[in-house]
């Protein structure tokens, strides 16, 4: 049963898929594509306009190369995303598998917990929690993987309580199934679809919180490269090198929308397929 | 004739959700249920949706908790049993569902759904292997399609699958929660027909929970008439259908089409 | 002259990290000067406060008994003339007849002598208090001549009298208990006339300065405008005369218009890579040379600070003080290269700390990291927020290497008395150099005390507790119209006295 979707959509699926794995390529073999040290200093060379000798997007203020530094951005974004949505993920099926599972009272207090930890404006929680744990971007992911949690919670909450209800998980329990099994074999595959969705959205969301607190110096910390870093440091220069903030602020624009967009084709396609 | 199944004073009472509101909503969905069935015999349990039959099969198997009340199996007490006892009873007692679109888990081959019991009874691989095989062939799938998934199976092979996978505990008892009710009448009457072939090969006792008064009538050799959770009447199945002596039963088999003569048939 | 050293920076730099608002809509009026302040005031009380705002507005509503010059001499003001007897432990002043406050009252010896009772009062709880400790009494031996007795000689007295908190109140309403945080009055150019908090605070021409024709304008307008990018506009558009927020970029443009025009000096702030000289290996000078070594000066007031001027030492080039020491450590990453081989120690990787906040700070850690990296030392950058820096690498020590800026002090011992022991951030004294920063504070006389301090300035820069990297430009824009205005880079106040609107 191969899921129909319109050519388009179809298309647009492969370009964010493509897009995703170039980036992926990137940041793994960032040393090896990068045209120049992304820490290296060059004063003389400093604000040399994209497609000067040697800067093919330009060199920001301590003259070092844009292309290298956004290479290795690429690299910061994609750790960022992949850790904070494993913390994120991981603490979502514990509690959401806990309170799906054993209901009741324990369902009810674990929910409650999620649901504060959701009530909070996201970035402003961040800042908090970076701002007590100190700055740095291990700092960062924890805190958005924590941050983010609930939103696995509840959806692993309630595919655990439909999928419960399933006659082949009943059957498995009157085989004499264990629970751990029962987890692993009937309700964790089941429950992959919308999990997957969930993780290329949060993916999304964890790169453009990154980026903000980066922005306000909360995250990557200098020199290392990273795009809401390089952003933050453009915005001096926002009329006399625009290119300082333009590509960056591309970087994370198509990532973001990338991951996005990922999510909405990867929902469209489960949902046909249900 | 010995009793294989004894239910005495079996209830079920579902408390409603909520820190708050636990007492607000509780339903006795199944309330002072004793019955018996005897050894290779099969018991129709008829009543209305919504009685309560299904949730006495769960709580008969302790799929769910009983509230009170206690269940025999061919002498097991699940109430009672150490974990390793109570694999013992998995084996004794299996259930074949409504819904053959929803018994198998969509993302496993049959092969691995019939494997499960087995699997968790412990038979080696290669012996698991053997005994899907032969399983499959018992219920009528050719045993090389064991490795396409559900979806590429009508629902009466589905249904047949479901079958083979309560087979390979090798149960004496099987409840059977609507077996066919969402399948065409010609494969309904195969399914029948091979779950009546089973219960003599292998000296089966059958629970046949359904709405179908015509069906439970033409297979059953007792009866139990269940409303709102209690079993309002029971007995041999001929008595019961010729001579119901409750008000309910009357109007359920007055309502049901008739296909039969009052007589069953017996096999 | 425990004021935090950073106050300064701390407002020149984070009002130029943000930008946003709207320009507020002033009425032009004639002869009003508009005066953009950066930020409301804490109080108006001269005694009880630290904070710079306050000075810059109460610079023209009161008047000290000496004020530095142009070039940061000391020179007579409320009083006419001052000897120092030759024990330097009487200092007698003579006042000016004929001044008056802004209530009427004439100025006499009586009111000094209040003034400064009151700032010595506990009850009060001045800042201040402790900078006249050696204050043991003062005498009025007439109407006009006022004499501070010392219990030691302290020649950073004069300096004292000259900044704003030494202001000369009116006797008859410190007894009256007036509240001089909301209303001040004293003898200076301008008459306070009202303090509309967060919008502005509007001063009116004093007709009886003592100065003859001063001050020229009618009215001050200080608007508080906390925005670099709504002073800016003001100061385009044509609302606001003088505004002292100005960012990097805002250079440009403010020069290429012709109705404005860019006022640029040396801060008074000295911009350091301070190091901990307390930890190994860093407490071996031959490192401490390299660094400095390895470090392009020039470079980093360029690209870091937006612009600036060598100095190398502690002490800001406008300064009488001021000794050259620019060349004493030129860039040179060969020879910082062989002083890391000389000292073979075993390096480690060293800790920078950044104040995160201070965004020059920051940029300027950056590019030491790459200058040092360049002859062999492993930097490991670590950011803190302000409150963190003051407790644990100021206060705390706990730190390889920093980057500050240290603010201007009319008085060097303002500077240099941190290093009389080593309980200072980077662990730094010299037995000698402690003694010369003493007998500077008992000798009054200007050359005297600079031989002094020249010493001690040559001995803290060849042991490079600190890599002195220079003064960074500050810049005010104004109309083009505006004349006579000054600002003292020492005490980040402003003399409106003689600005003139054409």
């Amino acid at each position: 049963m191969k899921p129909r979707i319109a050519t388009a959509a179809r298309v647009v699926l492969w370009c964010t898929l493509l897009y995703i794995g170039t980036l992926a390529l990137v940041a793994i073999a960032a040393p090896l594509i990068a045209p120049a040290d992304p820490l290296v200093q060059n004063i003389p060379a400093r604000f040399s306009s994209p497609g000067t000798a040697g800067y093919p997007l330009g060199a920001d203020d301590f003259g070092r190369d844009v292309l290298s530094r956004i290479i290795f951005g690429a690299r910061a974004a994609l750790l960022v995303g992949l850790v904070s949505v494993g913390i994120a993920l991981l603490l979502g099926l514990v509690t959401g598998l806990a309170a799906g599972l054993l209901e009741g009272p324990v369902d009810s207090a674990l929910m409650l917990l999620m649901d504060a930890v959701l009530s909070f404006p996201t970035v402003l929680l961040a800042i908090t929690v970076v701002s007590v744990f100190g700055y740095g971007l291990p700092q960062v992911m924890a805190a958005i993987g924590v941050i983010f949690s609930p939103l696995f919670a509840r959806i692993v909450r309630a595919e655990t309580l439909t999928l419960k209800q399933e006659p082949y998980v009943m059957s498995a329990h009157a085989l004499g199934t264990p629970l751990r099994r029962i987890v692993s074999v009937h309700l964790l595959p089941n429950m992959l679809p919308k999990i997957v969705v969930q993780c290329t959205v949060t993916f999304a969301l964890a790169i453009v919180i990154e980026a903000s607190l980066s922005f306000l110096g909360l995250g990557a910390q200098p020199p290392q490269p990273s795009w809401g870093l390089m952003l933050r440091s453009a915005r001096n220069y926002l009329l006399d090198a625009p290119w300082l903030a333009f590509y960056p602020g591309l970087a994370i624009g198509l990532t973001v929308f990338s991951f996005n967009l990922l999510g909405d084709l990867l929902n469209e396609l489960l949902q046909i397929r249900r | 004739m010995d009793d294989l199944v004894c239910i005495e004073g079996l209830s079920k009472v579902h408390y409603g959700a909520g820190l708050l509101k636990r007492r607000a909503r509780t339903v006795r969905a199944v309330d002072d249920v004793t019955l018996t069935i005897g050894c290779n015999t099969i018991m129709g349990l008829v009543g209305e949706s919504g009685s309560g039959k299904s949730t006495l099969a769960r709580a008969v198997l302790y799929l769910d908790r009983p509230s009170a009340g206690s269940v025999e199996i061919d002498g097991l007490n699940p109430a009672v049993l150490s974990r390793a006892q109570m694999k013992l009873f998995r084996q004794r007692a299996q259930i074949v569902v409504q819904d053959p679109h929803a018994a198998l888990n969509p993302r496993r081959s049959v092969a691995a759904s019939v494997a499960e019991g087995l699997r968790n009874r412990g038979v080696p691989r290669c012996a698991r292997e053997r005994r899907v095989a032969e399983l499959l062939e018992m219920v009528g799938i050719p045993a090389r399609r064991g490795r396409d998934h559900p979806e590429q199976f009508s629902g009466g092979q589905r249904q047949r699958i479901v079958i083979a996978r309560a087979l390979a505990m090798d149960p004496r008892f099987l409840i059977l929660d609507e077996p066919v009710s969402s399948l065409d009448v010609s494969i309904q009457a195969q399914i029948i027909n091979l779950l009546l072939d089973l219960k003599h090969q292998l000296a089966l006792t059958y629970l046949f929970i359904s709405h179908d008064l015509n069906l439970v009538a033409y297979i059953s050799d007792s009866i139990a008439v269940m409303k709102q959770g209690r079993i309002v009447e029971q007995g041999d199945a001929a008595d019961v259908i010729a001579h119901p002596q409750q008000a309910y039963t009357q109007m359920l088999f007055q309502s049901a089409p008739r296909l039969f003569d009052t007589d069953p048939g017996r096999r | 002259m425990r004021r935090l050293p950073f106050s300064i920076l701390a407002a020149l730099i984070a009002a130029s990290i943000y930008a946003g608002g709207a320009p507020e809509a002033a009425r032009p009026q004639g002869d009003t000067l508009r005066f953009a302040l950066s930020g409301n005031p804490d109080t108006l009380d001269p005694q009880a406060t630290q904070g710079t705002l306050t000075f810059q507005v109460l610079r023209s509503v009161y008047d000290t008994l000496v004020e530095p010059d142009h070039d940061g001499r000391i020179v007579p003001a409320l009083a006419e003339s001052w000897q120092v007897s030759t024990d330097n432990l009487s200092w007698t002043f003579q006042l000016r007849r004929g001044v008056s406050f802004h209530n009427g009252d004439r100025l006499t010896a009586a009111d000094v002598a209040a003034t400064f009772a009151r700032l010595l009062d506990p009850g009060l709880g001045s800042p201040h208090a402790k900078e006249f400790a050696s204050l043991r009494e003062i005498r009025t031996p007439d109407e006009y001549t006022v004499v501070f007795e010392l219990d030691h000689p302290y020649s950073p007295l004069l300096s004292s009298l000259a900044t704003g908190w030494s202001a000369i109140l009116p006797r008859s309403l410190i007894a009256a208990q007036h509240d001089f945080a909301a209303h001040p009055v004293g003898t200076g150019p301008f008459r306070f006339e009202q303090w509309i908090r967060d919008n502005r605070i509007a001063l009116l021409r004093n007709p009886d300065y003592w100065i003859p024709a001063v001050p020229i304008v009618e009215r001050v307008h200080f608007n508080i405008i906390t925005e670099v990018a709504v002073q800016v506009q003001g100061v385009l558009t044509g609302d606001l005369h003088i505004i002292d927020m100005v960012g990097p970029t805002d250079i440009a443009r403010i020069e290429r218009d012709p109705r404005t025009r860019l006022d640029t000096g040396l801060s008074s702030l000295v911009m350091v890579l301070a190091i901990n000289t307390r930890r190994d290996p860093l407490s071996d000078l031959r490192l401490r040379r390299a660094i400095n070594h390895a470090v392009d000066k020039q470079s980093i007031l360029d690209v870091a600070y937006a612009g600036g001027k060598v100095i190398g030492t502690f002490m800001d080039y406008g300064d009488p003080y001021y000794v050259d020491l620019a060349d004493l450590y030129p860039y040179n990453p060969q020879r910082a290269r062989r002083l890391v081989a000389e000292a073979g120690a075993a390096m480690r990787t060293l800790d920078l700390v950044l104040p995160q906040n201070y965004e020059p700070h920051v940029r300027a850690g950056e590019m030491y990291q790459q200058m040092l990296a360049e002859v062999g030392f492993d930097v490991r950058i670590r950011l803190v927020d302000w409150s963190t820096w003051l407790a644990d690498v100021y206060a705390g020590g706990n730190f390889d290497l920093t980057v500050i800026g240290h603010t201007g002090k009319l008085d060097p011992d303002g500077r240099l008395s941190m290093f009389e022991s080593d309980n200072n951030y980077v662990g730094w004294t010299d037995p000698h150099a402690a003694e010369m920063i003493r007998a500077a504070r008992r000798v009054a006389g200007f050359e005297e005390r600079r031989a002094l301090y020249r010493d001690v300035l040559q001995l803290l820069a060849e042991q490079v507790p600190f890599v002195f990297v220079g003064s960074n430009y500050r810049y005010i824009a104004m109309r083009e119209n505006v004349e006579g205005f000054h600002m003292d880079a020492k005490l980040d106040t402003y003399d409106l006295r003689r600005v003139r609107l054409r």
